[in-house]
């Protein structure tokens, strides 16, 4: 690129620029939902700071368009709204195909709704009656009594084998970003985590790290 | 009823092996050999279980039992071949259960599918769906809708931007007729193979939609 061109780019002082630190935040919480197997809490101060400014920029953005000489500024912070705008709605689109896919469980299970926003948790309450009305309109409604209920196969069963749980310990990549002491892996097995390191292991044993961001998924 | 569950597969394999991106229109005749085939299984096992409790009855009048379920329990352990008869038909309506309701899940999201990457719904696909499967399609639309709104949820359209964001421009081939349409340099006619140099995201609704296709060709450009 033409140095000459690029004088104005640096000086943006007058804008309101996204604070970076809360890019990087909702880039990696968007990493850690995508990789955990669970639904994770909702970074709703990030995401409100991150909308902030976004609108804040878009707005100054659109005060550029009439000056022409203004233009390559323009494109190049139009580019990076372009891109937060786009972070956000992968974070939001990823929690809600999570959302959507345990229903049942985060509906049946107080410690899920806590982590999810107030409009997240309607929008989880309206799918779910609207697929458990679905499934009895289609299905259950024609089976014998004892077979009617959705979270369980029959009327006898001990618990709700029909609802869908992730997976607790799948496998997942960790990265430690802080020194952690050790990390209970079984009865008798403890895991030294420091700095930097890396490990390809069960999520269980990390979740609680990864709720306090001293690990992170990659 | 000589191989049980076998039409509950059979539906469920019609719509696991079918294209990813397409609906199978609604099997109704299967749906129905597989509800009564629940059926007949039920009706076998009331009938089991009646048996049994004729001959409990009749025994009962002999000795005395302390109560009815345990008398059941005793009656069924007596008889170890009513007891499997009552399991088989009861694993099977379980059996068959589940798959209904995974051929029925696998349509659910297909059918979300639709409603994420073309809004609005296909005539193909509306007449692959039984009209139940409309009225949820159309109230998913309207849940979706109403969380990705401004007012009630967060403001996002979310089925945009599925990729990460490139060039502020894009090189697009007009592929369907659309007439005049508003785009921030002014209005544009859409006509069949004009190639165009556009906003991304101003090309991306007409992209989704089918009006334009991304034009890779360099000499364009």
């Amino acid at each position: 690129m033409d140095p000459s061109q690029a004088t104005p780019v640096p000086d943006e002082s007058a804008s309101a620029p996204p604070p970076s630190g809360d890019i990087e935040l909702l880039i990696q919480a968007t990493l850690n939902e995508k990789n955990a197997p669970e639904i994770l809490e909702f970074k709703q101060d990030v995401v409100d700071r991150l909308q902030g400014a976004l609108s804040a920029q878009e707005e100054y953005v659109e005060a550029l368009e009439s000056d022409m000489c203004q233009e390559l500024r323009r494109m190049v912070l139009s580019l990076e709204n372009k891109r937060v705008r786009y972070l956000l709605k992968l974070y939001h689109r990823t929690r809600l195909q999570k959302i959507e896919k345990f229903a049942a469980s985060i509906v049946a299970d107080e410690q899920y709704q806590d982590r999810l926003s107030e409009s997240e948790m309607q929008y989880c309450r309206d799918y779910f009656v609207l697929l458990g009305r679905h499934f009895h309109g289609m299905v259950l409604d024609h089976l014998p009594d004892d077979f009617r209920p959705l979270v369980k196969l029959t009327k006898l069963s001990t618990h709700d084998d029909l609802i869908l749980r992730p997976k607790l310990n799948t496998h997942v990549f960790v990265k430690a970003v802080d020194n952690c002491g050790s990390v209970l892996l079984n009865e008798d097995l403890v895991l030294d985590v420091t700095q930097n390191d890396l490990f390809i292991m069960r999520y269980e044993p990390m979740a609680h790290l990864v709720r306090t961001g001293q690990v992170v998924l990659i | 009823m000589s191989a049980f569950g076998k039409r509950g597969v059979e539906l469920l394999k019609e719509v696991v092996n079918h294209e990813p991106d397409m609906l199978p229109s609604y099997n109704e005749e299967l749906v129905r050999l597989v509800f009564s085939e629940i059926d007949e299984h039920y009706v076998q096992a009331q009938r089991v279980l009646s048996a049994v409790n004729c001959n409990q009855q009749s025994q009962q009048e002999g000795e005395e039992e302390d109560t009815g379920e345990q008398a059941e329990g005793g009656g069924l352990q007596d008889k170890p071949a009513d007891a499997v008869a009552m399991v088989i038909h009861y694993e099977s309506i379980a059996r068959n259960k589940r798959l209904l309701l995974s051929y029925i899940a696998q349509r659910v999201e297909r059918l979300k599918n639709v409603r994420w990457q073309h809004r609005e719904l296909p005539e193909s696909v509306a007449e692959a769906c039984s009209p139940q499967e409309l009225e949820f399609y159309h109230k998913y639309d309207q849940l979706l809708t109403k969380h990705m709104s401004k007012h009630e949820g967060i403001g996002h359209d979310l089925t945009l931007d599925i990729l990460p964001p490139g060039d502020n421009f894009v090189a697009v081939r007009v592929v369907r007729d659309a007439g005049m349409q508003l785009f921030s340099s002014g209005p544009l006619g859409l006509h069949e193979g004009a190639c165009l140099r556009l906003p991304a995201d101003e090309a991306q609704p007409f992209l989704i939609s089918g009006v334009l296709k991304l034009d890779n060709r360099k000499e364009f450009i």
